[in-house]
């Protein structure tokens, strides 16, 4: 295949990925803090029916705070991974295949995803001891949550963040051979 | 210094990845394997499922071939993984099998994303097959941001993977023009 034609199936290959990823970006930030908001402040009432709290209890406002802030987190920075996925993804529909911004981007995508994922860990450690705080019985602790669909996720983005960095290395060589010749 | 560096997360990455691979097919084997065959109990006082109710042997392959398939695309996107950053370690950037692996490596994350959405959606109907019609449930679509990530993320792999490939062709088109 000719290498230009190649280079217009990857630029519509980027269309179709930033088509998708745009409507996930929508859906999620949407979705995401309403159902944080509606959890902890909308509808008091949802938290005492999840089914490891017990009824009677009370919630303070305090714990509210800390719950909604831990999830907040999570989800901004899922928001900047996804803004960094979709400005990536543009450079790419535009045609910068291999310079080093296209190649810093990789990099910073894949960090900031990874990072995301940590957030969504730490998130996971301190989720059932905060539901559970203001039992009277049955308190769990913090905890490690197992997630597989987080671990994959850092997974492909720590890949892709090392490729970002030695692409970047390529490009620099590249660059000091030309202004050498 | 860079090189050098690179090279030192690789193999921090190398570590976690194998890390990966090992927990999570730990996690499938005491997970699903006692549900669907060493423990038989488990499905048959499952709260989804009515009591009394007995599962064939049948089934209960078809409910772990479900999940077979996400579990093998996962621990495949693990060892590819395993051997793209190994050959960053090594210093193989942009090879053909450098590129090849990655390619492999995006598109076992999709299959994996896309297996446990399909999976997931499948699950209650397969483990209430037996019920009696009224508590039976059916097919739903389910999904979690998270997976849904996944195989998007897969999906930019491969493209990086093109990307790359592309890349190299240039790379030779110029040099055998000079």
């Amino acid at each position: 295949m000719l290498v230009s034609k190649m280079r217009t199936h990857i630029q519509k290959g980027a269309v179709v990925l930033m088509a998708a990823v745009s409507v996930y970006f929508v859906y999620y930030t949407w979705h995401s803090f309403r159902r944080a908001i509606r959890f902890c402040y909308g509808e008091m009432e949802r938290w005492n029916n999840v089914q490891i709290v017990e009824n009677d209890a009370v919630i303070e406002m305090s714990t509210r705070h800390i719950y909604f802030g831990l999830w907040a987190a999570a989800i901004v920075f899922s928001i900047a991974g996804i803004l960094a996925g979709l400005y990536l993804l543009n450079r790419v529909r535009i045609g910068f295949l291999f310079d080093e911004i296209s190649a810093r981007s990789i990099q910073v995508f894949g960090a900031v995803t990874v990072l995301t994922m940590g957030v969504d860990t730490i998130f996971g450690f301190f989720d059932l001891y905060l539901l559970t705080l203001h039992n009277a019985d049955n308190r769990f602790a913090i905890q490690y949550m197992y997630d597989p669909s987080d671990l994959k996720t850092a997974v492909l983005a720590s890949v892709m963040f090392m490729f970002g960095w030695v692409m970047r290395e390529a490009v620099k060589i590249e660059r000091e051979n030309k202004e050498f010749v | 210094m860079q090189n050098r560096l690179i090279s030192r997360l690789s193999l921090f990455l190398i570590a976690c990845f194998v890390g990966f691979v090992i927990m999570y097919l730990y996690r499938f084997f005491v997970g699903i394997i006692p549900f669907a065959f060493s423990a038989l109990e488990m499905w048959n006082t499952h709260w989804m499922v009515d009591k009394g109710v007995e599962i064939p042997m049948y089934w209960r392959i078809v409910f772990f071939a479900m999940w077979m398939f996400t579990v093998i695309a996962t621990v495949l996107m693990g060892c590819c993984a395993i051997w793209v950053v190994n050959l960053i370690r090594k210093g193989v950037y942009f090879e053909r099998r450098t590129i090849w692996g990655l390619g492999l490596l995006g598109l076992f994350g999709v299959l994996s994303g896309i297996g446990k959405i399909v999976g997931a959606s499948f699950e209650p109907w397969v483990i209430t097959r037996f019920n009696g019609a009224e508590t039976q449930r059916d097919i739903y679509f389910w999904y979690s941001s998270a997976d849904i990530g996944v195989t998007l993320i897969g999906a930019s792999v491969v493209l990086l993977a093109w990307v790359l490939r592309v890349a190299v062709l240039t790379d030779l088109e110029n040099k055998e023009f000079v």
